[in-house]
Protein backbone atom coordinates (compact mmCIF):
# COMPACT_ATOMS: atom_id res chain seq x y z
CA UNK A 1 0.00 0.00 0.00
CA UNK A 2 1.35 3.41 -0.92
CA UNK A 3 1.60 5.94 1.84
CA UNK A 4 -1.04 8.55 1.09
CA UNK A 5 0.11 12.14 0.78
CA UNK A 6 -0.05 13.84 4.19
CA UNK A 7 -2.78 16.21 3.05
CA UNK A 8 -5.25 13.41 2.33
CA UNK A 9 -7.78 13.25 5.16
CA UNK A 10 -7.93 9.88 6.90
CA UNK A 11 -11.69 9.91 6.52
CA UNK A 12 -13.88 11.90 4.22
CA UNK A 13 -17.65 11.88 3.97
CA UNK A 14 -19.36 13.35 0.91
CA UNK A 15 -23.10 13.92 0.90
CA UNK A 16 -23.75 11.07 3.32
CA UNK A 17 -27.42 10.45 4.00
CA UNK A 18 -29.37 7.75 5.78
CA UNK A 19 -33.10 7.40 5.44
CA UNK A 20 -35.54 4.81 6.62
CA UNK A 21 -38.73 3.86 4.86
CA UNK A 22 -41.66 4.04 7.21
CA UNK A 23 -44.57 1.68 6.81
CA UNK A 24 -47.12 4.41 6.44
CA UNK A 25 -50.87 3.98 6.14
CA UNK A 26 -52.72 1.87 3.59
CA UNK A 27 -53.58 4.84 1.43
CA UNK A 28 -49.99 6.02 1.22
CA UNK A 29 -48.88 2.53 0.24
CA UNK A 30 -51.56 2.21 -2.44
CA UNK A 31 -50.44 5.49 -3.91
CA UNK A 32 -46.89 4.18 -3.84
CA UNK A 33 -45.82 6.99 -1.57
CA UNK A 34 -44.36 5.52 1.60
CA UNK A 35 -43.12 8.18 3.98
CA UNK A 36 -39.39 8.39 4.64
CA UNK A 37 -37.52 9.38 7.72
CA UNK A 38 -34.23 11.13 7.10
CA UNK A 39 -31.93 10.21 9.96
CA UNK A 40 -28.99 11.95 8.27
CA UNK A 41 -28.89 14.43 5.42
CA UNK A 42 -26.02 15.84 3.35
CA UNK A 43 -23.17 15.16 5.72
CA UNK A 44 -19.88 16.52 4.40
CA UNK A 45 -16.98 15.97 6.72
CA UNK A 46 -13.22 15.60 6.49
CA UNK A 47 -11.19 14.22 9.35
CA UNK A 48 -7.41 14.53 9.36
CA UNK A 49 -5.09 11.96 10.87
CA UNK A 50 -4.56 12.64 14.58
CA UNK A 51 -7.68 14.79 14.90
CA UNK A 52 -9.87 14.49 17.95
CA UNK A 53 -13.31 15.39 16.65
CA UNK A 54 -16.22 15.91 19.00
CA UNK A 55 -19.74 15.36 17.68
CA UNK A 56 -22.38 16.89 19.93
CA UNK A 57 -26.16 16.97 19.76
CA UNK A 58 -29.20 15.59 21.51
CA UNK A 59 -30.95 12.26 21.07
CA UNK A 60 -32.32 12.12 17.56
CA UNK A 61 -29.70 14.49 16.20
CA UNK A 62 -28.14 11.67 14.16
CA UNK A 63 -24.78 11.70 15.94
CA UNK A 64 -24.84 7.99 16.76
CA UNK A 65 -26.12 7.10 13.27
CA UNK A 66 -23.15 9.00 11.86
CA UNK A 67 -20.77 7.08 14.13
CA UNK A 68 -22.27 3.78 13.05
CA UNK A 69 -21.95 4.71 9.40
CA UNK A 70 -18.28 5.56 9.91
CA UNK A 71 -17.56 2.08 11.30
CA UNK A 72 -19.90 0.55 8.72
CA UNK A 73 -22.33 -0.90 11.19
CA UNK A 74 -24.89 0.91 9.04
CA UNK A 75 -24.85 1.47 5.30
CA UNK A 76 -25.52 5.01 4.17
CA UNK A 77 -28.38 5.35 1.69
CA UNK A 78 -26.59 8.20 -0.05
CA UNK A 79 -23.13 9.59 -0.46
CA UNK A 80 -19.58 8.34 -0.42
CA UNK A 81 -17.28 7.53 2.46
CA UNK A 82 -13.56 7.49 1.67
CA UNK A 83 -10.76 6.19 3.85
CA UNK A 84 -7.34 7.62 3.07
CA UNK A 85 -8.60 8.86 -0.26
CA UNK A 86 -10.11 5.55 -1.39
CA UNK A 87 -13.87 5.29 -1.62
CA UNK A 88 -15.35 2.33 0.18
CA UNK A 89 -17.77 0.64 -2.15
CA UNK A 90 -20.18 -1.73 -0.54
CA UNK A 91 -19.44 -4.64 -2.87
CA UNK A 92 -15.91 -5.68 -2.01
CA UNK A 93 -16.07 -7.65 1.20
CA UNK A 94 -12.31 -8.01 1.47
CA UNK A 95 -11.57 -4.30 1.49
CA UNK A 96 -14.47 -3.82 3.87
CA UNK A 97 -12.99 -6.36 6.24
CA UNK A 98 -9.64 -4.62 6.15
CA UNK A 99 -11.39 -1.32 6.78
CA UNK A 100 -13.28 -2.65 9.77
CA UNK A 101 -10.00 -3.68 11.35
CA UNK A 102 -8.55 -0.20 11.02
CA UNK A 103 -11.67 1.47 12.38
CA UNK A 104 -12.97 0.46 15.79
CA UNK A 105 -15.84 1.56 17.99
CA UNK A 106 -16.57 1.86 21.72
CA UNK A 107 -20.13 2.08 22.99
CA UNK A 108 -21.88 3.73 25.90
CA UNK A 109 -22.99 0.55 27.61
CA UNK A 110 -19.78 -1.19 28.53
CA UNK A 111 -21.63 -4.25 29.78
CA UNK A 112 -23.68 -5.13 26.74
CA UNK A 113 -20.72 -4.88 24.38
CA UNK A 114 -18.85 -7.68 26.16
CA UNK A 115 -19.92 -11.32 26.00
CA UNK A 116 -21.14 -12.07 29.55
CA UNK A 117 -20.16 -15.74 29.31
CA UNK A 118 -16.54 -15.22 28.38
CA UNK A 119 -13.74 -14.36 30.75
CA UNK A 120 -11.85 -11.20 29.85
CA UNK A 121 -8.77 -13.21 28.86
CA UNK A 122 -10.76 -15.06 26.22
CA UNK A 123 -12.39 -11.87 24.89
CA UNK A 124 -9.00 -10.23 24.41
CA UNK A 125 -7.45 -13.41 23.06
CA UNK A 126 -10.12 -13.70 20.37
CA UNK A 127 -9.66 -10.09 19.34
CA UNK A 128 -5.89 -10.58 19.00
CA UNK A 129 -6.37 -13.77 16.99
CA UNK A 130 -8.81 -11.93 14.70
CA UNK A 131 -6.15 -9.27 14.24
CA UNK A 132 -3.74 -11.99 13.06
CA UNK A 133 -1.55 -12.23 16.14
CA UNK A 134 -0.02 -15.74 16.34
CA UNK A 135 -1.27 -17.87 19.22
CA UNK A 136 2.14 -17.97 20.86
CA UNK A 137 2.36 -14.21 21.14
CA UNK A 138 -1.13 -13.59 22.54
CA UNK A 139 -0.26 -13.72 26.23
CA UNK A 140 2.49 -11.20 25.77
CA UNK A 141 0.17 -8.93 23.78
CA UNK A 142 -2.59 -9.26 26.40
CA UNK A 143 -0.18 -8.13 29.09
CA UNK A 144 0.72 -5.16 26.94
CA UNK A 145 -2.94 -4.24 26.37
CA UNK A 146 -3.57 -4.35 30.11
CA UNK A 147 -0.61 -2.03 30.73
CA UNK A 148 -1.74 0.43 28.10
CA UNK A 149 -5.30 0.58 29.45
CA UNK A 150 -4.34 0.58 33.12
CA UNK A 151 -6.01 -2.70 34.04
CA UNK A 152 -4.74 -5.07 36.72
CA UNK A 153 -3.87 -8.60 35.65
CA UNK A 154 -6.37 -10.00 38.13
CA UNK A 155 -9.31 -9.13 35.91
CA UNK A 156 -8.29 -11.57 33.17
CA UNK A 157 -9.95 -14.53 34.83
CA UNK A 158 -13.13 -12.67 35.63
CA UNK A 159 -16.37 -12.33 33.74
CA UNK A 160 -17.62 -8.88 32.70
CA UNK A 161 -20.25 -8.71 35.47
CA UNK A 162 -17.55 -8.98 38.10
CA UNK A 163 -15.86 -5.80 36.90
CA UNK A 164 -16.78 -2.20 37.67
CA UNK A 165 -18.22 -0.04 34.90
CA UNK A 166 -14.93 1.79 34.53
CA UNK A 167 -12.95 -1.45 34.25
CA UNK A 168 -15.37 -2.81 31.66
CA UNK A 169 -14.95 0.28 29.53
CA UNK A 170 -11.16 -0.14 29.77
CA UNK A 171 -11.58 -3.74 28.55
CA UNK A 172 -13.59 -2.46 25.58
CA UNK A 173 -10.80 -0.02 24.80
CA UNK A 174 -8.19 -2.79 25.14
CA UNK A 175 -10.16 -4.99 22.77
CA UNK A 176 -10.40 -2.16 20.23
CA UNK A 177 -6.64 -1.56 20.54
CA UNK A 178 -5.97 -5.24 19.85
CA UNK A 179 -6.94 -4.55 16.24
CA UNK A 180 -4.34 -1.77 16.05
CA UNK A 181 -6.93 0.66 14.71
CA UNK A 182 -6.14 3.99 13.09
CA UNK A 183 -9.53 5.51 13.79
CA UNK A 184 -11.54 5.01 16.95
CA UNK A 185 -15.20 6.03 17.25
CA UNK A 186 -16.28 6.43 20.88
CA UNK A 187 -20.06 6.82 21.23
CA UNK A 188 -20.81 8.37 24.62
CA UNK A 189 -18.11 6.22 26.22
CA UNK A 190 -18.47 7.72 29.71
CA UNK A 191 -22.13 8.72 29.98
CA UNK A 192 -22.92 5.71 32.13
CA UNK A 193 -20.02 6.33 34.52
CA UNK A 194 -19.71 8.46 37.64
CA UNK A 195 -18.32 11.95 37.12
CA UNK A 196 -15.29 10.95 39.17
CA UNK A 197 -14.43 8.10 36.78
CA UNK A 198 -15.32 9.83 33.51
CA UNK A 199 -12.05 11.76 33.49
CA UNK A 200 -10.00 8.58 33.89
CA UNK A 201 -11.46 7.00 30.76
CA UNK A 202 -11.33 10.20 28.72
CA UNK A 203 -7.72 10.86 29.71
CA UNK A 204 -6.91 7.27 28.75
CA UNK A 205 -8.43 7.81 25.31
CA UNK A 206 -6.63 11.06 24.59
CA UNK A 207 -3.38 9.61 25.97
CA UNK A 208 -3.68 6.67 23.58
CA UNK A 209 -4.46 9.02 20.72
CA UNK A 210 -1.35 11.07 21.44
CA UNK A 211 0.84 8.01 21.98
CA UNK A 212 -0.09 6.05 18.87
CA UNK A 213 -1.34 8.73 16.48
CA UNK A 214 -4.88 7.41 16.75
CA UNK A 215 -7.62 9.53 15.23
CA UNK A 216 -10.60 9.86 17.56
CA UNK A 217 -14.25 10.62 16.89
CA UNK A 218 -15.82 11.42 20.25
CA UNK A 219 -19.62 11.41 20.25
CA UNK A 220 -20.97 13.11 23.33
CA UNK A 221 -23.68 15.29 24.76
CA UNK A 222 -21.22 16.81 27.23
CA UNK A 223 -20.04 20.06 25.70
CA UNK A 224 -17.61 20.79 28.51
CA UNK A 225 -15.71 17.54 27.91
CA UNK A 226 -15.62 18.15 24.17
CA UNK A 227 -14.32 21.64 24.84
CA UNK A 228 -11.39 20.25 26.77
CA UNK A 229 -10.22 17.36 24.67
CA UNK A 230 -11.23 17.94 21.04
CA UNK A 231 -9.57 20.07 18.39
CA UNK A 232 -12.75 20.15 16.32
CA UNK A 233 -16.40 20.23 17.20
CA UNK A 234 -19.38 19.35 15.08
CA UNK A 235 -22.86 20.26 16.29
CA UNK A 236 -25.71 18.19 14.92
CA UNK A 237 -29.46 18.69 14.99
CA UNK A 238 -32.16 16.59 13.29
CA UNK A 239 -29.70 14.77 11.05
CA UNK A 240 -27.72 17.74 9.75
CA UNK A 241 -24.53 19.50 10.80
CA UNK A 242 -25.58 22.95 11.99
CA UNK A 243 -22.21 24.25 13.10
CA UNK A 244 -18.57 23.19 13.17
CA UNK A 245 -15.22 24.69 14.06
CA UNK A 246 -12.61 24.69 16.78
CA UNK A 247 -13.96 24.31 20.33
CA UNK A 248 -13.17 27.91 21.18
CA UNK A 249 -14.89 29.21 18.05
CA UNK A 250 -17.99 27.14 18.60
CA UNK A 251 -18.29 27.58 22.37
CA UNK A 252 -17.20 31.17 22.76
CA UNK A 253 -18.96 32.50 19.73
CA UNK A 254 -21.75 30.11 18.78
CA UNK A 255 -23.43 31.09 15.52
CA UNK A 256 -26.36 28.72 15.46
CA UNK A 257 -29.26 29.19 17.91
CA UNK A 258 -29.27 25.44 18.61
CA UNK A 259 -25.63 25.56 19.73
CA UNK A 260 -26.51 28.43 22.05
CA UNK A 261 -29.42 26.46 23.45
CA UNK A 262 -27.15 23.48 24.16
CA UNK A 263 -24.56 25.69 25.84
CA UNK A 264 -27.17 27.42 27.99
CA UNK A 265 -28.48 24.09 29.26
CA UNK A 266 -25.14 22.94 30.69
CA UNK A 267 -25.35 23.05 34.50
CA UNK A 268 -23.01 25.75 35.70
CA UNK A 269 -22.77 24.99 39.42
CA UNK A 270 -21.94 27.82 41.78
CA UNK A 271 -18.40 28.76 41.04
CA UNK A 272 -16.78 31.98 42.17
CA UNK A 273 -15.97 32.96 38.61
CA UNK A 274 -19.55 32.46 37.46
CA UNK B 1 -31.38 20.46 65.98
CA UNK B 2 -33.28 23.59 65.09
CA UNK B 3 -35.69 24.81 67.71
CA UNK B 4 -38.02 26.27 65.07
CA UNK B 5 -40.41 24.17 62.95
CA UNK B 6 -39.39 20.54 63.34
CA UNK B 7 -38.11 18.90 60.18
CA UNK B 8 -40.58 16.83 58.19
CA UNK B 9 -38.06 14.04 57.73
CA UNK B 10 -35.48 13.09 60.29
CA UNK B 11 -33.03 10.26 59.83
CA UNK B 12 -30.63 9.34 62.59
CA UNK B 13 -27.92 6.72 62.75
CA UNK B 14 -29.40 4.86 59.77
CA UNK B 15 -27.54 1.64 59.14
CA UNK B 16 -28.21 -0.72 56.22
CA UNK B 17 -26.60 -4.04 55.40
CA UNK B 18 -26.69 -7.01 53.09
CA UNK B 19 -26.71 -10.54 54.47
CA UNK B 20 -23.35 -12.25 54.17
CA UNK B 21 -21.88 -15.63 55.09
CA UNK B 22 -20.63 -14.31 58.41
CA UNK B 23 -23.62 -12.17 59.31
CA UNK B 24 -24.79 -8.87 57.90
CA UNK B 25 -22.30 -6.81 55.90
CA UNK B 26 -22.99 -3.17 56.70
CA UNK B 27 -22.96 -0.85 53.69
CA UNK B 28 -24.53 2.28 55.15
CA UNK B 29 -22.80 3.08 58.42
CA UNK B 30 -24.86 5.52 60.43
CA UNK B 31 -26.32 8.33 58.35
CA UNK B 32 -27.96 11.40 59.87
CA UNK B 33 -29.90 14.14 58.13
CA UNK B 34 -33.08 16.16 58.34
CA UNK B 35 -35.27 17.79 55.75
CA UNK B 36 -38.00 20.41 56.15
CA UNK B 37 -41.00 21.28 54.00
CA UNK B 38 -40.08 23.48 51.06
CA UNK B 39 -36.45 22.46 51.28
CA UNK B 40 -34.24 20.54 48.87
CA UNK B 41 -31.41 18.38 50.14
CA UNK B 42 -29.03 16.68 47.75
CA UNK B 43 -27.31 13.41 48.59
CA UNK B 44 -24.24 13.40 46.38
CA UNK B 45 -21.73 10.62 45.84
CA UNK B 46 -20.42 7.96 43.48
CA UNK B 47 -22.08 4.64 42.70
CA UNK B 48 -21.70 2.47 45.75
CA UNK B 49 -21.68 5.39 48.18
CA UNK B 50 -24.99 4.20 49.64
CA UNK B 51 -26.98 7.24 48.52
CA UNK B 52 -29.65 5.25 46.70
CA UNK B 53 -29.94 2.65 49.47
CA UNK B 54 -30.41 5.46 51.96
CA UNK B 55 -33.24 6.87 49.84
CA UNK B 56 -34.88 3.48 49.24
CA UNK B 57 -34.89 2.69 52.95
CA UNK B 58 -37.10 5.74 53.51
CA UNK B 59 -39.88 4.08 51.55
CA UNK B 60 -39.07 0.59 52.75
CA UNK B 61 -38.13 -0.59 49.26
CA UNK B 62 -34.64 -1.89 49.91
CA UNK B 63 -33.56 -4.30 47.16
CA UNK B 64 -32.52 -7.94 47.29
CA UNK B 65 -32.01 -8.90 50.90
CA UNK B 66 -30.76 -5.51 52.06
CA UNK B 67 -32.27 -4.50 55.37
CA UNK B 68 -32.16 -1.80 57.94
CA UNK B 69 -29.75 -2.79 60.71
CA UNK B 70 -30.57 0.12 62.94
CA UNK B 71 -31.29 3.78 63.28
CA UNK B 72 -34.44 5.84 63.33
CA UNK B 73 -36.50 7.39 60.55
CA UNK B 74 -39.21 9.88 61.42
CA UNK B 75 -41.55 11.04 58.68
CA UNK B 76 -44.01 13.67 59.86
CA UNK B 77 -45.66 12.15 62.92
CA UNK B 78 -44.65 8.60 62.09
CA UNK B 79 -41.68 6.73 63.41
CA UNK B 80 -41.02 4.43 60.45
CA UNK B 81 -39.02 1.82 62.37
CA UNK B 82 -41.96 1.04 64.66
CA UNK B 83 -44.56 0.59 61.92
CA UNK B 84 -45.81 -2.57 60.23
CA UNK B 85 -45.12 -2.90 56.53
CA UNK B 86 -48.83 -2.35 55.87
CA UNK B 87 -48.75 0.95 57.66
CA UNK B 88 -45.57 1.90 55.81
CA UNK B 89 -47.28 1.21 52.51
CA UNK B 90 -49.85 3.89 53.34
CA UNK B 91 -47.07 6.39 53.87
CA UNK B 92 -45.19 5.35 50.78
CA UNK B 93 -47.01 6.76 47.80
CA UNK B 94 -49.02 8.79 50.29
CA UNK B 95 -46.81 11.21 52.11
CA UNK B 96 -43.65 10.13 50.29
CA UNK B 97 -43.27 9.55 46.58
CA UNK B 98 -40.25 8.71 44.50
CA UNK B 99 -39.11 9.17 40.92
CA UNK B 100 -36.31 7.23 39.28
CA UNK B 101 -33.67 7.57 36.61
CA UNK B 102 -35.64 5.61 34.05
CA UNK B 103 -39.22 6.94 33.82
CA UNK B 104 -40.23 4.04 31.60
CA UNK B 105 -39.74 1.61 34.44
CA UNK B 106 -42.15 3.63 36.58
CA UNK B 107 -44.89 3.58 33.97
CA UNK B 108 -47.01 0.67 32.81
CA UNK B 109 -46.59 0.29 29.03
CA UNK B 110 -50.01 -1.33 28.63
CA UNK B 111 -52.17 1.47 30.05
CA UNK B 112 -52.76 5.04 29.02
CA UNK B 113 -51.25 7.82 31.04
CA UNK B 114 -54.75 8.88 32.09
CA UNK B 115 -55.66 5.42 33.37
CA UNK B 116 -52.47 5.18 35.42
CA UNK B 117 -52.98 8.63 36.89
CA UNK B 118 -56.64 8.11 37.76
CA UNK B 119 -55.84 4.75 39.36
CA UNK B 120 -53.16 6.34 41.48
CA UNK B 121 -55.42 9.24 42.46
CA UNK B 122 -58.36 6.97 43.37
CA UNK B 123 -56.19 4.69 45.45
CA UNK B 124 -55.45 7.64 47.74
CA UNK B 125 -58.57 9.81 47.46
CA UNK B 126 -62.25 8.80 47.35
CA UNK B 127 -63.06 10.39 44.00
CA UNK B 128 -65.36 9.37 41.13
CA UNK B 129 -63.75 8.37 37.83
CA UNK B 130 -64.74 11.68 36.29
CA UNK B 131 -63.37 13.74 39.16
CA UNK B 132 -60.16 11.71 39.15
CA UNK B 133 -59.78 12.27 35.40
CA UNK B 134 -60.18 15.99 35.99
CA UNK B 135 -57.51 15.84 38.68
CA UNK B 136 -55.23 13.82 36.35
CA UNK B 137 -55.56 16.53 33.74
CA UNK B 138 -54.63 19.15 36.34
CA UNK B 139 -51.57 17.15 37.34
CA UNK B 140 -50.35 16.86 33.75
CA UNK B 141 -50.85 20.58 33.39
CA UNK B 142 -48.93 21.18 36.62
CA UNK B 143 -45.90 19.26 35.36
CA UNK B 144 -45.92 21.20 32.11
CA UNK B 145 -47.33 18.70 29.62
CA UNK B 146 -48.89 20.58 26.69
CA UNK B 147 -52.56 19.84 25.86
CA UNK B 148 -52.97 17.68 28.98
CA UNK B 149 -56.52 16.59 28.19
CA UNK B 150 -55.48 14.94 24.92
CA UNK B 151 -52.38 13.45 26.53
CA UNK B 152 -54.51 11.46 29.00
CA UNK B 153 -55.14 9.06 26.13
CA UNK B 154 -51.47 8.61 25.23
CA UNK B 155 -49.41 5.56 26.04
CA UNK B 156 -45.93 5.96 27.55
CA UNK B 157 -44.22 4.80 24.34
CA UNK B 158 -45.83 7.67 22.45
CA UNK B 159 -43.97 10.22 24.53
CA UNK B 160 -40.40 11.50 24.59
CA UNK B 161 -38.05 10.73 27.48
CA UNK B 162 -38.56 14.17 29.01
CA UNK B 163 -42.35 13.93 28.80
CA UNK B 164 -42.27 10.47 30.38
CA UNK B 165 -40.28 11.83 33.30
CA UNK B 166 -42.89 14.61 33.63
CA UNK B 167 -45.64 11.97 33.67
CA UNK B 168 -43.70 9.98 36.28
CA UNK B 169 -43.55 13.16 38.38
CA UNK B 170 -47.29 13.72 37.91
CA UNK B 171 -47.89 10.14 39.02
CA UNK B 172 -45.70 10.71 42.07
CA UNK B 173 -47.73 13.82 42.92
CA UNK B 174 -51.06 12.00 42.55
CA UNK B 175 -51.32 11.20 46.24
CA UNK B 176 -50.38 14.71 47.33
CA UNK B 177 -47.03 13.79 48.92
CA UNK B 178 -45.09 16.07 51.22
CA UNK B 179 -41.72 14.52 50.38
CA UNK B 180 -40.49 13.72 46.89
CA UNK B 181 -37.40 11.56 46.48
CA UNK B 182 -35.73 11.99 43.08
CA UNK B 183 -33.02 9.43 42.33
CA UNK B 184 -30.85 10.68 39.43
CA UNK B 185 -34.00 11.95 37.70
CA UNK B 186 -32.21 13.41 34.68
CA UNK B 187 -29.27 11.08 34.09
CA UNK B 188 -30.95 9.42 31.12
CA UNK B 189 -32.04 12.70 29.53
CA UNK B 190 -30.51 15.22 27.13
CA UNK B 191 -28.93 18.37 28.58
CA UNK B 192 -31.71 20.70 27.49
CA UNK B 193 -34.39 18.37 28.85
CA UNK B 194 -32.35 17.92 32.02
CA UNK B 195 -32.47 21.67 32.60
CA UNK B 196 -36.26 21.67 32.12
CA UNK B 197 -36.84 18.83 34.58
CA UNK B 198 -34.64 20.50 37.21
CA UNK B 199 -36.57 23.76 36.73
CA UNK B 200 -39.83 21.82 37.10
CA UNK B 201 -38.69 20.26 40.38
CA UNK B 202 -37.71 23.71 41.69
CA UNK B 203 -41.11 25.12 40.74
CA UNK B 204 -43.02 22.24 42.35
CA UNK B 205 -41.04 22.65 45.55
CA UNK B 206 -42.05 26.28 45.68
CA UNK B 207 -45.68 25.93 44.60
CA UNK B 208 -46.52 22.85 46.64
CA UNK B 209 -44.10 23.36 49.53
CA UNK B 210 -42.60 19.94 48.80
CA UNK B 211 -39.56 18.66 50.58
CA UNK B 212 -37.25 17.20 47.95
CA UNK B 213 -34.46 14.69 48.49
CA UNK B 214 -32.37 14.76 45.33
CA UNK B 215 -29.87 12.02 44.63
CA UNK B 216 -27.11 12.65 42.15
CA UNK B 217 -23.45 12.21 41.33
CA UNK B 218 -23.09 15.66 39.81
CA UNK B 219 -22.65 18.63 42.14
CA UNK B 220 -23.00 21.22 39.36
CA UNK B 221 -26.40 19.83 38.52
CA UNK B 222 -27.82 19.76 42.05
CA UNK B 223 -26.40 23.19 42.81
CA UNK B 224 -29.05 24.81 40.64
CA UNK B 225 -31.99 23.78 42.78
CA UNK B 226 -30.90 22.52 46.18
CA UNK B 227 -30.38 24.33 49.47
CA UNK B 228 -28.15 21.87 51.28
CA UNK B 229 -25.79 19.13 50.18
CA UNK B 230 -24.72 15.99 52.01
CA UNK B 231 -21.72 14.31 50.38
CA UNK B 232 -21.64 10.53 50.85
CA UNK B 233 -18.64 8.26 50.55
CA UNK B 234 -18.53 4.53 51.28
CA UNK B 235 -21.77 4.51 53.24
CA UNK B 236 -21.20 7.62 55.31
CA UNK B 237 -21.97 11.31 55.02
CA UNK B 238 -18.51 12.86 54.97
CA UNK B 239 -19.54 16.48 54.70
CA UNK B 240 -22.74 18.46 54.89
CA UNK B 241 -23.37 22.15 54.33
CA UNK B 242 -25.38 24.73 52.43
CA UNK B 243 -24.79 24.51 48.72
CA UNK B 244 -23.06 27.91 48.69
CA UNK B 245 -20.57 26.82 51.36
CA UNK B 246 -19.94 23.46 49.69
CA UNK B 247 -18.88 25.32 46.57
CA UNK B 248 -17.04 28.14 48.30
CA UNK B 249 -15.26 26.24 51.05
CA UNK B 250 -15.35 22.48 50.60
CA UNK B 251 -13.90 20.92 53.76
CA UNK B 252 -13.41 17.29 52.81
CA UNK B 253 -10.77 16.44 50.18
CA UNK B 254 -13.35 14.18 48.53
CA UNK B 255 -15.83 17.05 48.11
CA UNK B 256 -13.07 19.22 46.66
CA UNK B 257 -12.05 16.52 44.18
CA UNK B 258 -15.67 15.81 43.27
CA UNK B 259 -16.07 19.50 42.40
CA UNK B 260 -12.81 19.60 40.47
CA UNK B 261 -13.55 16.62 38.28
CA UNK B 262 -16.70 18.07 36.72
CA UNK B 263 -15.55 19.51 33.39
CA UNK B 264 -16.67 23.08 32.81
CA UNK B 265 -17.32 25.09 29.71
CA UNK B 266 -14.73 27.77 30.46
CA UNK B 267 -11.94 25.28 31.20
CA UNK B 268 -8.67 25.38 29.27
CA UNK B 269 -8.11 22.44 26.91
CA UNK B 270 -6.24 19.52 28.39
CA UNK B 271 -6.69 16.34 30.39
CA UNK B 272 -9.53 16.18 32.88
CA UNK B 273 -9.13 16.19 36.62
CA UNK B 274 -9.96 12.80 38.10
CA UNK B 275 -10.23 11.04 41.42
CA UNK B 276 -7.72 8.19 41.20
CA UNK B 277 -8.83 4.62 41.84
CA UNK B 278 -12.41 3.55 42.40
CA UNK B 279 -14.73 3.66 45.40
CA UNK B 280 -14.26 0.69 47.77
CA UNK B 281 -16.45 -2.36 47.30
CA UNK B 282 -19.14 -3.11 49.84
CA UNK B 283 -17.74 -4.86 52.84
CA UNK B 284 -14.14 -4.27 51.73
CA UNK B 285 -13.38 -0.97 53.39
CA UNK B 286 -9.76 -0.03 54.00
CA UNK B 287 -8.76 0.52 57.61
CA UNK B 288 -8.99 4.05 58.94
CA UNK B 289 -10.47 6.74 56.73
CA UNK B 290 -12.28 4.99 53.84
CA UNK B 291 -11.13 7.67 51.39
CA UNK B 292 -7.45 7.25 52.40
CA UNK B 293 -6.32 5.14 49.38
CA UNK B 294 -7.57 7.76 46.93
CA UNK B 295 -6.73 10.88 48.91
CA UNK B 296 -3.74 12.99 47.85
CA UNK B 297 -3.56 14.52 51.33
CA UNK B 298 -3.58 11.22 53.24
CA UNK B 299 -1.05 10.97 56.08
CA UNK B 300 -0.40 8.76 59.12
CA UNK B 301 -3.33 10.01 61.13
CA UNK B 302 -5.67 8.81 58.41
CA UNK B 303 -4.87 5.21 59.41
CA UNK B 304 -7.33 5.84 62.22
CA UNK B 305 -10.99 6.64 61.56
CA UNK B 306 -11.57 10.40 61.39
CA UNK B 307 -13.22 11.68 64.54
CA UNK B 308 -16.50 13.39 63.77
CA UNK B 309 -19.22 12.45 61.40
CA UNK B 310 -20.81 15.62 60.29
CA UNK B 311 -24.16 16.27 61.86
CA UNK B 312 -23.99 19.99 61.45
CA UNK B 313 -23.16 22.35 58.64
CA UNK B 314 -19.47 22.95 58.13
CA UNK B 315 -18.26 19.70 59.64
CA UNK B 316 -16.36 17.12 57.63
CA UNK B 317 -15.28 13.59 58.47
CA UNK B 318 -11.62 14.31 57.87
CA UNK B 319 -8.59 14.75 60.12
CA UNK B 320 -7.50 17.73 58.06
CA UNK B 321 -10.78 19.54 58.47
CA UNK B 322 -11.01 18.90 62.21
Amino acid sequence: MNAPPPTTPILSLRGIGKSYRLRGGLLARLRGRTPRLDALRDIDLEIRRGDIVGIVGESGSGKSTLGRIVVRLLEPTEGVLSFEGTALSEGTSRSLRAYRRRVQMIFQDSGSSLNPRKRIRRTLHEALRAAGVPRGRCNEEIAQLLRRTGLPEGILDRHPHALSGGQRQRVNIARALAMQPELLVADEPVSALDVSLQGQIINLLIGLAAESGLTLIFISHDLAVVRRICNRVIVMQSGVIVESGTPSEVMENPQHPYTRKLLDAVPKGLRESA
Amino acid sequence: MSAAAPAFLEVSDLRIGFPGRAGDVPVVHGVDFALSAGETLALVGESGSGKSLTALSLIDLLPGGARRLGGRIRIGENQLDTLSSNAIRKIRGGEIAMIFQDPLSALNPAFTVGRQLTDAIRSHHPLSRGAAAKRAEELLDLVGIPSPKARLHSFPHEMSGGQRQRVAIALALASGPKLLIADEPTTALDVTVQAQIMALLARLRQELGLAILLISHNLDLVAEICHRVAVMYAGRIVETNTVEEIFRRPQHPYTRMLLDCIPRLDDRPGPLATIPGEPPLFGKLPSGCPFRPRCPAAHERCLAMPPAFPQEAGQAACWLAA
